[in-house]
């Protein structure tokens, strides 16, 4: 299968989980980066299923689930959730969805914390 | 061997203000701190270490050493059954509950890592005895004051003196301004202010009403200088490194614990980058004992290298700056000072019961865009209800629920896993959750008690053999009817807001600090504020170090720090704890003129042996 179409197959199902669409995932500059992540952590085999069946099918829920973390946090979950990149932690879709930015990435400059945040 | 008038033990904010006044005066000055540099392998810069921290704890761009470990939040782990807790690593315990704060042992000290909130003690609180508990400071908050202005000087502090004059009672000097105008109150601030201001709620306990008003807190973090500082010639912002950056603001990079990007925040750094020639640091350098002559005064500090190797090092002064646990510890390692028996005792923090929620619906607190928290009701701190139960501080906690509950990747795994939500409703309940989040933190008053102590382990040694130290620790029933106090205040403000309460102590595993009182369970968290170990007093029988922060049974030896606070009050300690440092400091440069010039005051006799 020729890449390209496993990104686009990938970053479908990411839309799909996230509630992000394809343009907002790519501005991350992440989505490669995260499917190789995905697709070392589950293995190819639950990896192919998760791209396969609809994500709340109860088979692959936890892989759905540990996909959606990585794009919101920068983390794959565990235990103790490993940071991918801090560029992850910095995308993180969390502060997007807050419409807010990750700590220490992108400051609003002196006196923002008394502004409203757009929603 | 080089001899040195002065050797600081602990490179944090209090040795570093200590060996920059002194080495103003150029007097040769060691300072031997036992953690890294920053720029060492493994901890590289900072910033990268906190982006690349798969949690960012306090701690996180400090790595710690063997040889110099630091106690980290997640040694200490709740359990149930008795006692509710269990703590590893460096910093052991055996109490009924647990000292729930960490330090930092790296170049900078805790310094590195704290907040950056800087009130001043409130003149009643230098005696507490009159409400019943504590211990009286040999020192009132007008002789501390002027070293007060000089620590606000040093740290940089951005506060608004006529706030805190009306609100809080303070006496500052005629026409007294601070180095910077107050920082602006956060979003989270105004909408309290809006919806608070001139309301009343219930002390139940400290029986009587108090009247709420949001009070700006003071900020060791560079805002807009105020041109009528220091009779008009204003004030120069201090970025990286302490150099002179007219232009260094807080740019809200909601980061200050454990990094702050922009420099604006004070570190220690600062004022080891203003340190004369006569200044020499030396880190991963770990004084294991303080060395005395056989009248019992300070000669000089033996002290190991990472890798074991022993060294001393001579001086006429001591000062032990390494945090109030570790200068008890190097006080009991050395066999010294402790004629009143209280070295290593009467440790107390600031124990901060925590209650968070959400605004309600449609709203939103501007959460984790600038200071972890900007502003307070100060209200709770002052006058007879303190005989009742413990004073408190009220900080608006604005980095949402991560002091509670852990960071935003929490409430990512909170609506992923237990509400099963995907796409756009996971997208907005999340965003909505983030939102809405803010906290209140009750910071109370400890009083000092000689049973919650620092003693050595009897057993356990760390990496270079020197016995851990052993901490035994309680609440009392002032503290906790304190907090009992607290939560009904917390009560009334989530009424008043019409904001959802989602307070819960649990699982047992994240509160190691739990108690039960009066049929309610209370959780609190560590502040990080350690005092009272080498306690300051008015007579060698009962106290450790006097009012200049002198050890009482060693001449020329100083401990120095909250380890000396003999009540640790309210505020946060810092600039407290600077204001004392710099009194030292003038009383160690005259001890050290003292020395040089024996016999200035005597006219010269032609002839006499010099």
């Amino acid at each position: 299968m020729p890449i390209t179409d496993e990104t686009q197959r990938f970053t479908a199902l990411s839309a799909r989980l996230t509630g992000f669409d394809a343009g907002d995932l790519a501005a991350t500059g992440l989505v490669e980066a995260y499917r190789a992540v995905a697709a070392e952590r589950l293995g190819a085999d639950r990896y192919a299923q998760l791209l396969r069946e609809p994500p709340d099918a109860r088979d692959v829920r936890e892989a759905a689930r540990a996909v959606t973390y990585l794009w919101y946090t920068g983390s794959w979950p565990g235990p103790s959730p490993t940071l991918v990149s801090p560029r992850g932690y910095a995308e993180g879709l969390v502060w997007k969805a807050a419409g807010l930015t990750a700590p220490a990435t992108a400051p609003g400059g002196y006196g923002s914390w008394a502004e409203g945040t757009e929603r | 061997m080089t001899r040195y008038d002065v050797i600081v033990v602990g490179a944090g904010i209090a040795g570093s203000l200590v060996a920059q006044r002194l080495g103003r005066h150029g007097r040769r000055v060691l300072v031997l701190e036992a953690g890294a540099k920053a720029g060492r392998a493994p901890a590289g810069d900072p910033l990268t270490d906190y982006l690349t921290a798969a949690a960012r704890l306090p701690g996180s761009p400090y790595r710690s050493r063997p040889a110099a470990a630091s106690p980290e939040v997640t040694d200490l782990a709740g359990t149930d059954g008795t006692p509710g807790f269990r703590a590893a690593g460096h910093l052991l315990q055996d109490g009924p509950l647990p000292y729930a704060s960490g330090y930092v042992r790296a170049n900078g000290g805790t310094g590195n890592v704290w907040t950056g909130l800087t009130p001043r003690m409130l003149p009643e609180d230098f005696d507490t005895e009159s409400f019943g508990y504590g211990r009286a400071w040999p020192l009132t908050y007008d002789d501390l004051e002027p070293h007060y202005r000089s620590a606000e000087a040093e740290l940089g502090v951005a506060a608004d003196a006529d706030e805190q004059r009306a609100h809080l009672g303070l006496r500052f000097p005629d026409g007294y301004v601070f180095p910077m105008r107050p920082l602006p109150a956060a979003r989270l601030d105004r909408l309290l202010a809006a919806r608070l201001d001139g309301r009343r709620v219930e002390d139940p306990v400290g029986l009587r009403e108090v009247e709420l008003r949001v009070v700006g807190t003071p900020h060791a973090r560079n805002g807009v200088p105020d041109p009528r500082y220091d009779g008009g010639r204003g004030y120069v912002p201090r970025g990286r490194d302490g150099r002179p950056d007219p232009g260094s603001r807080c740019v809200g990079n909601a980061s200050c614990i454990p990094h702050c990007p922009s420099y604006a925040k004070y570190t220690p750094l600062k004022t080891q980058g203003r340190w004369s020639s006569s200044v020499t640091l030396r880190d991963r350098s770990v004084v294991s004992r303080v060395l005395v002559d056989g009248r019992g005064r300070a000669t000089g500090v033996e002290y190991r290298s990472y890798d074991g190797e022993v060294s001393v090092a001579h001086a006429d002064v001591v000062v032990l700056a390494a945090h109030a646990v570790e200068n008890a510890r190097l006080l009991l390692l050395s066999g010294l000072a402790d004629r009143s028996g209280q070295v290593g005792r009467n440790l107390m923090d600031h124990p901060v019961l925590l209650t968070w929620g959400l605004l309600p619906e449609g709203e939103h607190a501007g959460a984790y865009r600038g200071p972890g928290s900007v502003s307070g009701f100060e209200g709770f701190r002052s006058g007879p209800a303190r005989k009742l139960r413990a004073p408190f501080r009220v900080e608006f906690g604005t980095w949402g629920w991560i002091w509670a509950k852990g960071p935003v990747d929490t409430d990512v795994a909170h609506f992923l896993t237990e509400q099963g939500l995907f796409g756009e409703e996971l997208r907005r309940a999340v965003g909505d959750r983030v939102r809405r989040q803010f906290t209140f933190q009750f910071e109370m008053e400890q009083g000092a008690d000689p049973a919650n102590r620092v003693t050595l382990h009897p057993t356990e040694r760390d990496a270079l053999g020197l016995p851990r130290p052993l901490v035994t620790y309680d609440l009392d029933e002032h503290v906790k009817e304190g907090m009992a106090a607290a939560r009904a205040v917390s009560d009334q403000l989530f009424a008043l807001l019409g904001a959802e309460d989602h307070t819960d102590y649990t699982p047992s595993a994240a509160w190691p600090g739990r108690f039960e009182h009066r049929g309610r369970t209370y959780g609190y968290r560590g502040a990080g504020h350690a005092a009272g170990t080498h306690i300051m007093g008015g007579s060698r029988a009962t106290s450790v170090v006097d009012a200049w922060q002198r050890c009482w049974d060693h001449p020329g030896l100083y401990a120095v720090g909250c380890g000396s606070m003999p009540s640790v009050a309210t505020s946060n300690p810092t600039l407290t704890m600077a204001a004392l440092a710099l009194r030292s400091a003038e009383r160690i440069e005259a001890d050290l003129t003292a020395r040089d010039h024996p016999l200035s005051l005597r006219p010269t006799v032609p002839g006499a042996p010099a």
